[in-house]
């Protein structure tokens, strides 16, 4: 995927030229503190559990964030995998952890694609509606981020292919752990949280001879739960 | 697990309900620019401000 191509069709949109970089950098450093903040003072001196810790990082890495969001949304259990037991405790030890973390900054973005199974059902998503996911809600400050775990999907072949991105902006005190890890500056947020849509945006794009869209969702927080 | 039993993967529809001025302002700061709210999803109403109780 070209990437600056796509970019340069998103910064039309949004009337914001050369920002985007420049804002997730700024973004980055209104992070900073609060991601110290956790691990140092919260994670690490005592104010979390270290079961809870050790959910985090196993979270963050290898599958282990698939099994439990596969039984979270559908109530699947993996074979060989945990047990729905161990699920529940992963999912109450996560809950504990975010809940710990300090409130994340108002106004700071969020982005998270969207798989191709419900895609076009969250693009239909309207402005006043709630939304929720009942799993563990990874999220990135990067846009790229976001825009590679989308999939796309279709309606019909010749009305292109398209993407639904999520675009949460935070407000109300939102929580969550900011897991910086490798270069995907991953934000971890409790399961359930609830979001309402204020804006959608139909992104339009080129790759060779096909038509690609985006539909940008952006949500804010409510400061509530489903 | 659910409470209307649906699954449709990663997240839904849950409800809906009126965007506060504290949102607004959020995204605002967030995007650099007021979002196309229409009246009616808007808590405040912007062409019809808030009542003010007599200060007296």
């Amino acid at each position: 995927m070209n990437t600056h191509q796509f970019l340069s069709v998103f910064t039309i949109v949004d009337g914001r030229p050369e920002e985007i970089e420049g804002y997730q950098d700024h973004q980055c450093a209104v992070l900073g503190s609060p991601v110290l903040e956790w691990w140092e003072h919260v994670a690490l001196k005592g104010g979390l559990s270290a079961e809870c810790i050790a959910s985090v990082m196993e979270y963050t890495r290898g599958c282990a964030f698939q099994e439990l969001n596969n039984y979270l949304r559908y109530g699947t259990i993996t074979p060989g995998g945990k047990s729905r037991k161990e699920l529940e405790l992963f999912k109450t030890r996560m809950v504990a952890a975010i809940e710990k973390a300090p409130a994340i900054p108002d106004g700071v973005v969020l982005w998270r694609g969207i798989g191709n199974a419900v895609g076009r059902q969250i693009a239909l998503l309207d402005i006043e509606d709630d939304y929720a996911d009942e799993a563990v809600l990874s999220t990135s400050i990067s846009f790229d981020t976001g825009r590679d775990y989308a999939e796309e999907w279709q309606t019909l072949p010749s009305d292109g292919i398209h993407y639904t991105i999520l675009r949460f902006v935070t407000s109300e005190q939102q929580k969550g752990i900011y897991y910086p890890r490798e270069d995907e500056s991953e934000i971890i947020l409790r399961p359930e949280t609830l979001w309402r849509v204020t804006n959608k945006h139909l992104v339009e794009g080129q790759r060779g001879h096909t038509k690609v869209y985006y539909h940008l969702i952006t949500m804010v927080s409510t400061g509530e739960y489903s | 697990m659910k409470k209307d039993g649906r699954f449709t993967g990663e997240g839904r529809k849950v409800g809906h309900g009126k965007i506060t001025d504290e949102q607004i302002a959020a995204v605002k700061r967030a995007t650099g620019y007021e979002p196309d709210i229409p009246d009616h999803a808007r808590a405040t109403s912007k062409s019809k401000p808030a009542v003010q109780a007599p200060t007296n």
